[in-house]
C-alpha cells in the first residue's frame, strides 16, 4: 500500500506513469528527475505520508528504492 | 524596506528555452539589456535588464550542455522561475525563515555570482512558494 501510493508521488512529480516506476527509477533513468524534481519529490512525500526528511536525505535520496527505505524507516519512528 | 525574514525583493528570475522573443518584449518596454554571460557554477547564460520605473528581470536560458533549467523548461518555453531577494546575511535570513515557520531546502549554498560582481547568491526551494534566490547586499 505505501508502496503504490508512493508511487503515485513520485508519478505525478516526474510526469511519468506510475506503472513504469521500479526499483531501476532514479535520475539516471528519468530524464526529468533533475537536481529541483528531486526536492520536489522529497517534498511532495513529506505531504502525502506525513513525515519530514532531513536535509540530507533530501539530497541524496535519489532512487526509488532509497527513498522506498528511508521512508519505510520514518515511518516506524 | 526588509521584513521578518530580513529580505527585500530584488529581481524576478525568467527562464527561456532561447532568449530571442524575451530580449526583444524587454527591449520595446524599455529595459537596459546586458550582454550575454556565462554562470559557469550555475551553468546557465544570464542577462540582465534594468528599467528606471520596472522591476529588474534576470533572464536565464540554457547552456549547450544539460543544467538546472531542463525540468523547469520542458513544458513550457518561457516562465518566471524564481524570484529574488536581497539580504544582509543569507544563512540569517535562511534561518528566521526556518523559525518564522517555513520549510526551507537548499538548492545552492551560497556562491560568488559573476552577475552581481561576486556577492554570494545562493538559492532554496520555499515549500508552497517556489524557488527563492537570496543575494548578499553590496557592503
Amino acid at each position: 500500500m505505501m508502496e503504490e501510493r508512493l508511487k503515485t508521488v513520485l508519478a505525478q512529480v516526474l510526469d511519468i506513469p506510475s506503472q513504469a516506476i521500479n526499483d531501476e527509477t532514479a535520475p539516471a533513468t528519468v530524464a526529468s528527475w533533475d537536481s529541483l524534481k528531486q526536492m520536489q519529490i522529497m517534498l511532495a512525500i513529506e505531504d502525502e505520508f506525513g513525515v519530514q526528511f532531513s536535509d540530507e536525505q533530501i539530497h541524496e535520496l535519489q532512487s526509488f528504492p532509497a527513498i522506498r527505505q528511508a521512508l519505510s524507516a520514518l515511518q516506524k519512528k | 524596506m526588509m521584513n521578518g525574514y530580513g529580505l527585500s525583493f530584488h529581481h524576478f528570475g525568467l527562464a527561456v528555452r532561447t532568449p530571442v522573443r524575451a530580449v526583444h518584449f524587454a527591449g520595446a518596454l524599455g529595459y537596459n539589456l546586458s550582454a550575454p554571460l556565462l554562470d559557469v557554477s550555475q551553468n546557465v547564460n544570464l542577462i540582465w535588464c534594468t528599467h528606471p520605473s520596472m522591476p529588474a528581470i534576470e533572464i536565464i536560458f540554457p547552456t549547450e550542455t544539460a543544467g538546472p533549467l531542463a525540468s523547469v523548461l520542458q513544458k513550457s518555453d518561457s516562465l518566471i522561475y524564481h524570484l529574488c531577494y536581497e539580504c544582509s546575511d543569507i544563512g540569517q535570513s535562511i534561518e528566521n525563515m526556518i523559525g518564522g515557520g517555513e520549510r526551507v531546502v537548499q538548492i545552492v549554498p551560497p556562491t560568488p555570482a559573476p552577475l552581481f560582481d561576486g556577492r554570494e547568491v545562493a538559492f532554496v526551494l520555499i515549500k508552497g512558494f517556489g524557488v527563492v534566490e537570496l543575494v548578499r547586499a553590496s557592503s
